[in-house]
C-alpha cells in the first residue's frame, strides 16, 4: 500500500499536467480561435496601397492651377549621419529653421527622423551633394501650386500628406483625394511575396478635377493691383472680389497679405483665412447706393429733389453728423455722388424702417450670399423692430450694418444688372479625370430686388460718383464707368470707433451700358491717407484698366482684318475715348477725325503727352519728347491675354500674327529692348 | 507456426499500438512541414521514414534480446556514452551554437540522446543492486555523480535543455528507489525557495511553512536546524546572486523565462506557434493546408514546433488523440513498473517515463508559450534521427521488461 501510494502520487501528477495542457489548448484553439484565426490572416496577406492622384484644379479657361508634382520628403538615419555639424547647419539655413531644431533631431535614439517633409528637389539639392550615408530622401507625388500666392486663400492647402487643410482643398477634400486603390499580397517571412490572384487589383480611383469661375489673368490683374494699392497706402491688409454682375460668376478673390500654399506652415493664420467672405465689416458710404435704390425704387425722392445739408454738420438726437466737405444744397444724385451723409440721412427721414430693413435684406444683406463655399458669414442686420431713429439713420450711411466684401460685390451687382440677385459661385464644374462633368454649376437667380429703371438711374448716379464725386480717381478715359466710394471709422473690440482708423473702399462697376465686371476693392486701416475714393479707387481703376486691356484680342479676333491699330485700343461710343499718351500729334489728329472727335490741342510738339476729356471736348497735351520708355518684357510662351497685362499697349504698335488664341513664341522686340513711343512690336504665335 | 505464435504473445502491444500511431502521425506532421520548403537534396520525410523503420526494426530487436544482457551491459554502455560526451566536447560537429553531434562517416549521431538511457539503466543497476540502502549518505553521493557528470558535460556543449532531463531524472528514480520522505524533503523546497525569494512576503510565507513541516517532522534537532538554515542561506544569496549579474545576463534570462517580451526574437516563435495554434480551431485547417507552417511563419516547424503544425492543421480533435495516446503510454509505463518483479526494471521503467513525460510536458508547454524555448524535441513526432532511434531504443527495451515481467 505504501508503495502503491507513490505510483497514485505519480498517476495523479501525470493526470494533472495532462488535463492542464488540454485546457490551454481549449482556450486557444476554442476560445480565442478568432482572435488567433484574425492574427493570421493578417499576416498572409497583406495590403499594398496603390495611390490615387489627388484632383487638379482649372481656372474658368481650363488653365491649371493646382497640379501634382514629385516633391521628396527629406528624412535622416542618425545613428548614420557622418558630418553632423553641416548637416545641421546646412537644414537651418535651407529650411530657415534654428540649428538647435535639428540638431534635436539628430540626437533621437530611432533609426528614422524627418528633417523637412515635401520639399522640392532643388531645395535640398546641396543636403543631397553632401553625399551623406545617413541623408533619407523618400520621392512623393504631391501637391504643387503653381500660381503661388494667388488665390491662395480660395484654393487653400494640404498637409504634407496631401490632406485638405484649407479654403477648397478642404471643402472638396473628398472629391478631390480620390479613392486609393490596392492589391492584395501573400506574404512569407523572408522578403517572398506571392501575387494571389484570387484577389483582382483594386485599381485607384484618381481625384475629381475642380473648374473655377476664377479666370487665372483677371486674377493675376487683382493681385498685383491691390498688393500695389496696400503697400502704397501702407494699409495693414486688403481684400478684392471681381465678379460678372449677369451670373455671379466670382472672377477673381484676392487678399492681401497672402500666403504661399507650397510652404504654408511658414505663414500666420490670418493669412490664410479667406477674408472675402469670412471678415464682418461696416462698409460706411458705400451702402448709400442701396439706400438711394430704395428711395427711388418706393418713389420717395427723385434724383434732382434738393437737400439742405447742414453746411457739414446736423445734430440728430444727441448725436452729431459730420460730412467729410461741407455742403449747403444739394440733389438727390449729388448727395450720393458727393457722399454726403447728412444729405443722406435728411433725404430718408420719410423713409420708414422697415421699408429700408425689407430692401436691404432683399439686396441679402444680413444673410449669406449662398455662395458654393464654406464658412461664409452672413454679417448682421438687426430687426427694424428694434432700430431708434438714429439707428436708421446711421444704417442709411453704412454703420449698424456688418457686411462681408463679397456681399457687397453680390449686392452691387443686382443694383447695376436690372435688379436681378444672383447667387454668386466660385466653382463652375466638377468632371472625372477623363473630362465628364459630374455637377455643373449654372448661375442661380434668387430675387428681382429693384426695376430695370431704377438699376438705370443708380448707374447714372454711380457714373456721377466717378465722373464728379468721391470717386473720380477711379475714372478711366476711354471706358466710362461707374462706383461708390466709401470710408467707415473702424469699431474698436470695447466698443465705440477708432477715431484714426479707417476703412476704405470702392465697389464699382463697368463698362456702363453693359456692365461686365463688378469689382469691390476694401483697403484696411490705410496710413497715407483714409478715403475709399483716395485709396481703394485707384486700385479699382488699375484692375478695370487692365481687365479691360485683357479683353480686347477677342474682340479683335472677331474682325481682325478690318481693325487698325489705333482701333484696337478704342472701346465703342463717344464718351469712350482712347488713351492718346504716345501718339505723335498726326496720328491722334487723324484719329479723332475719324472718330469724329472735338479736340483742342495744347501745348506745343510732336508727341501726345496727355489726353483728357473735359466739357465734352477732348484736350490733347502736346511736347517734344514721347514719355518715359519702359523696358520690354520676356513675352514668349505666354497667351497674348498674359502678354497685354505686362506691357503698355499705348505705346506700341501691335501686330499679331498666327492664330491670336495661342501661345507667343517670338516677339520682333528682344526682353530688355528699350521701348521708343510707338514703337512696333510683332508678336507670332502658334495655335495652342 | 506455434513459434510464431509464442513470439507474437511476448509481444507488448498495449505499448507498441500507441507509439506506432505516434510515429505514424509525426511521419504525416513531418511531411505536411516540409514538402513544400524542402530542396530536393534535403528530403526530410524520407529521411524521417527510414529512422522510423529502424526504429521499429529496433523495438523488436531489443525486445528479444536476453533480459540478462540489458542488465550486464548497463555500466558498459554508460561509460562508453560518457566517453562519447567527453569526445564531442572536442572534436564535435557544430550546429545551432553548439557542439552537439560526432560523425559517424556519412551519419551524425547526438551522444547525448543516448546517454539518457545508459545513465538511467546505470542508475536503475546500481540502485536495484542488494537492497543497497538509498538514504545512506554514500550511496546518494554515487547517483548524484552518476547523474550529475553526464549533466554536466551536456550543459557544458551547451545543450541546457537536455541536460535538465538528467536533473529531471533525480527525483523521481530516488524516490521509487524508496528515499525517505525527509531526504526527498531537503532536496525539493530549497528549489522553490529559489524562486520565491523575489518576493519578501511569499519568501516570508514560505519559510513558515517550512518551519511547521520542520517542527512536526520526527528529526534529530540539528538536522532540523541545519535544514532550516539552508533555506534562509538560499533565500537570502539569490537575490544578491542576481543583482551581480549584468543587465545583459539579466536581461537573457528573462527572455528565457519570458520569451514574449522579445517579439523579435525568441517571443517570435512563441507568438507564431500560439497563432498557428489558435488560429487551427476545433477541426484545424486540413492536412497541408496549415498557412503558418505552409507559408513558413513558423520557424524550425518540423523539429521543435511539429506539435503546432499538428494543432494548426488536425485541430483541438488531433490535439485532443495525440496528447491522450501519450497520456496512455505514461500511464502504461506507469502500470507497468507496477508489475514488473525486477526492481531494475522497475526503476529503469521509471526513469524511461520520466524522460518521454519530460520532453512531452516541455515541448508542447513551450509551442503555447508557457515552457521557455529549450530546443526539446517531441517524442515519436519531432524529425530528427537520434531522438527518434533513442525513443525506440527506450520502448524497445520497456517491452523487453514486459515479456520479462515475471524475471526477479
Amino acid at each position: 500500500m505504501k508503495k502503491n501510494l507513490r505510483w497514485i502520487l505519480l498517476i495523479v501528477g501525470i493526470a494533472l499536467f495532462w488535463l492542464a495542457l488540454e485546457v490551454n489548448f481549449f482556450r486557444l484553439q476554442v476560445v480565442r480561435h478568432d482572435y488567433f484565426q484574425k492574427l493570421a490572416k493578417d499576416q498572409y496577406f497583406r495590403r499594398l496601397k496603390l495611390h490615387a492622384q489627388r484632383g487638379f484644379i482649372y481656372d474658368w479657361a481650363g488653365n491649371r492651377l493646382v497640379t501634382n508634382t514629385i516633391h521628396y520628403d527629406l528624412a535622416a538615419d542618425p545613428s548614420l549621419v557622418k558630418n553632423r555639424k553641416r548637416l545641421i547647419r546646412l537644414c537651418a539655413e535651407i529650411f530657415k529653421k534654428p540649428e538647435s531644431f535639428f540638431a534635436a533631431k539628430l540626437r533621437d535614439k530611432s533609426r528614422f527622423v524627418y528633417l523637412e517633409r515635401k520639399v522640392t528637389a532643388e531645395e535640398i539639392q546641396p543636403i543631397l551633394n553632401l553625399n551623406d550615408p545617413g541623408v533619407i530622401k523618400i520621392p512623393v507625388f504631391r501637391r504643387s501650386y503653381l500660381y503661388g500666392e494667388y488665390a491662395a486663400q480660395l484654393i487653400g492647402f494640404t498637409d504634407p500628406d496631401d490632406r485638405g487643410l484649407g479654403g477648397l482643398e478642404l471643402q472638396f477634400n473628398d472629391l478631390l483625394k480620390g479613392k486609393d486603390g490596392s492589391a492584395i499580397l501573400q506574404y512569407s517571412p523572408g522578403g517572398r511575396i506571392f501575387y494571389n490572384a484570387d484577389f483582382p487589383i483594386e485599381t485607384p480611383e484618381n481625384g475629381k478635377d475642380i473648374y473655377l469661375t476664377i479666370d487665372k489673368n483677371i486674377q493675376t490683374v487683382v493681385e498685383q493691383a491691390l498688393r500695389r494699392g496696400v503697400q502704397n497706402s501702407r494699409a495693414a491688409s486688403g481684400m478684392c472680389v471681381v465678379m460678372d454682375p449677369n451670373s455671379g460668376r466670382v472672377l477673381a478673390m484676392a487678399n492681401f497679405p497672402s500666403f504661399d500654399p507650397n510652404h504654408q506652415q511658414d505663414f500666420k493664420a490670418f493669412n490664410k483665412k479667406n477674408r472675402i467672405i469670412t471678415d464682418v465689416f461696416e462698409p460706411g458710404s458705400t451702402i448709400k447706393s442701396f439706400v438711394a435704390a430704395t428711395l427711388l425704387q418706393t418713389n420717395l425722392k427723385k434724383p434732382g429733389d434738393l437737400v439742405y445739408c447742414e453746411n457739414g454738420r446736423l445734430r440728430l438726437y444727441n448725436k452729431v453728423f459730420t460730412d467729410s466737405r461741407a455742403h449747403r444744397w444739394l440733389t438727390f444724385k449729388k448727395v450720393v455722388s458727393k457722399s454726403s451723409n447728412i444729405g443722406m440721412i435728411k433725404l430718408t427721414q420719410d423713409l420708414p424702417a422697415n421699408t429700408l430693413f425689407r430692401y436691404l435684406k432683399s439686396f441679402g444683406f444680413g444673410s449669406e450670399t449662398g455662395i458654393d463655399l464654406e464658412g461664409e458669414e452672413k454679417g448682421f442686420l438687426r430687426q427694424p423692430g428694434t432700430w431708434s431713429k438714429m439707428q436708421k439713420a446711421s444704417v442709411s450711411i453704412g454703420y449698424g450694418i456688418g457686411v462681408t466684401a463679397l456681399q457687397l460685390a453680390t449686392s452691387y451687382a443686382a443694383l447695376i444688372n436690372g435688379g436681378r440677385l444672383f447667387r454668386p459661385f466660385v466653382v463652375w464644374k466638377i468632371t472625372d479625370p477623363d473630362g465628364t462633368v459630374i455637377e455643373e454649376h449654372k448661375p442661380v437667380l434668387i430675387r428681382k430686388v429693384i426695376s430695370q429703371r431704377v438699376s438705370n438711374k443708380i448707374k447714372e448716379f454711380l457714373l456721377s460718383v466717378v465722373e464728379e464725386g468721391t470717386g473720380t480717381k477711379a475714372k478711366i478715359e476711354g471706358i466710362s464707368l461707374g462706383g461708390k466710394t466709401g470710408t467707415a471709422k473702424k469699431v474698436k473690440p470695447e466698443g465705440g470707433y477708432y477715431s484714426n482708423r479707417y476703412l476704405a473702399s470702392f465697389a464699382g462697376f463697368a463698362p456702363f451700358d453693359e456692365p461686365k465686371y463688378v469689382c469691390v476693392v476694401i483697403i484696411d486701416e490705410p496710413k497715407t491717407h483714409f478715403y475709399g475714393g483716395q485709396v481703394a479707387a485707384p486700385v479699382f481703376r488699375e484692375i478695370m484698366f487692365k481687365i479691360m486691356n485683357l479683353d480686347m484680342p477677342a474682340r479683335m479676333h472677331k474682325n481682325d482684318e478690318r481693325s487698325s491699330k489705333h482701333e484696337m485700343l478704342l472701346v465703342r461710343k463717344n464718351r469712350n475715348v482712347p488713351d492718346l499718351t504716345g501718339f505723335t500729334r498726326e496720328d491722334a489728329k487723324q484719329l479723332l477725325k475719324a472718330k469724329d472727335i472735338d479736340y483742342d490741342l495744347r501745348g506745343k510738339g510732336d508727341y501726345v503727352i496727355r489726353s483728357y476729356m473735359k466739357d465734352d471736348e477732348l484736350i490733347v497735351e502736346l511736347g517734344d519728347r514721347p514719355i518715359q520708355s519702359e523696358k520690354m518684357p520676356r513675352l514668349t510662351g505666354l497667351t497674348l491675354r498674359e502678354a497685354f497685362t505686362l506691357i503698355d499697349l499705348s505705346k506700341l504698335q501691335l501686330k499679331i500674327v498666327g492664330d491670336p488664341t495661342g501661345i507667343i513664341y517670338k516677339q520682333s522686340l528682344p526682353p530688355g529692348t528699350i521701348v521708343k513711343n510707338k514703337a512696333r512690336l510683332v508678336l507670332t504665335c502658334s495655335a495652342p | 507456426m506455434y513459434r510464431f505464435q509464442n513470439i507474437f504473445k511476448q509481444i507488448d502491444f498495449a505499448l507498441l499500438l500507441p507509439v506506432i500511431f505516434l510515429i505514424i502521425t509525426g511521419l504525416f506532421t513531418v511531411y505536411s512541414a516540409t514538402h513544400i520548403t524542402q530542396a530536393s537534396s534535403q528530403n526530410y520525410f524520407s529521411r524521417q521514414l527510414f529512422y522510423a523503420v529502424i526504429g521499429v526494426v529496433l523495438i523488436f530487436a531489443v525486445t528479444f534480446v536476453p533480459y540478462k544482457v540489458i542488465f550486464d551491459l548497463s555500466y558498459l554502455l554508460y561509460g562508453i556514452s560518457l566517453l562519447l560526451l567527453i569526445l564531442v566536447l572536442f572534436i564535435g560537429i557544430r550546429g545551432y551554437g553548439a557542439e552537439r553531434w560526432l560523425s559517424l562517416g556519412t551519419v551524425k549521431i547526438q551522444p547525448s540522446e543516448f546517454a539518457k538511457i545508459t545513465t538511467v539503466l546505470a542508475v536503475a543497476r546500481y540502485l536495484s543492486r542488494n537492497r543497497r540502502n538509498i538514504n545512506h549518505i554514500s550511496h546518494l553521493t554515487v547517483v548524484f555523480l552518476m547523474i550529475l557528470i553526464p549533466f554536466i558535460l551536456i550543459a557544458k556543449q551547451p545543450d541546457l535543455g537536455t541536460s535538465l532531463v538528467f536533473l529531471a531524472l533525480i527525483i523521481p528514480m530516488l524516490y521509487f528507489a524508496g528515499i525517505s520522505w525527509f531526504v526527498l524533503f531537503v532536496l525539493v523546497p530549497p528549489v522553490i525557495t529559489m524562486v520565491v525569494s523575489f518576493n519578501l512576503y511569499a519568501y516570508m510565507g514560505w519559510i513558515l511553512i517550512i518551519t511547521i513541516i520542520l517542527i512536526f517532522a520526527r528529526q534529530k534537532l540539528y538536522l532540523k536546524i541545519l535544514v532550516f538554515l539552508q533555506h534562509i542561506l538560499v533565500g537570502s544569496l539569490m537575490p544578491v546572486l542576481w543583482n551581480s549579474l549584468r543587465d545583459y545576463q539579466k536581461q537573457r534570462i528573462l527572455t528565457f523565462l519570458q520569451p514574449e517580451k522579445d517579439p523579435r526574437g525568441a517571443g517570435y516563435q512563441i507568438i507564431q506557434s500560439k497563432v498557428a495554434i489558435g488560429s487551427g480551431g476545433v477541426w484545424g485547417k486540413g492536412y497541408l493546408q496549415g498557412s503558418q507552417s505552409q507559408l513558413n511563419f513558423l520557424p524550425a516547424h518540423h523539429t521543435d514546433f511539429i506539435f503546432s503544425v499538428l494543432g494548426e492543421e488536425r485541430g483541438f480533435i488531433g490535439i485532443f488523440i495525440v496528447l491522450t495516446a501519450f497520456l496512455f503510454l505514461f500511464l502504461y509505463m506507469l502500470y507497468l513498473s507496477n508489475q514488473v518483479k525486477s526492481s531494475f526494471s522497475r526503476l529503469a521503467l521509471i526513469g524511461f517515463t520520466t524522460i518521454l513525460f519530460f520532453h512531452t510536458l516541455v515541448n508542447i508547454s513551450m509551442t503555447i508559450g508557457l515552457a521557455p524555448v529549450t530546443g526539446l524535441p517531441l517524442p515519436f513526432l519531432s524529425y530528427g534521427g537520434s531522438f527518434l532511434l533513442t525513443s525506440c531504443l527506450l520502448i524497445g527495451i520497456s517491452m523487453n521488461f514486459s515479456r520479462n515481467r515475471f524475471q526477479p
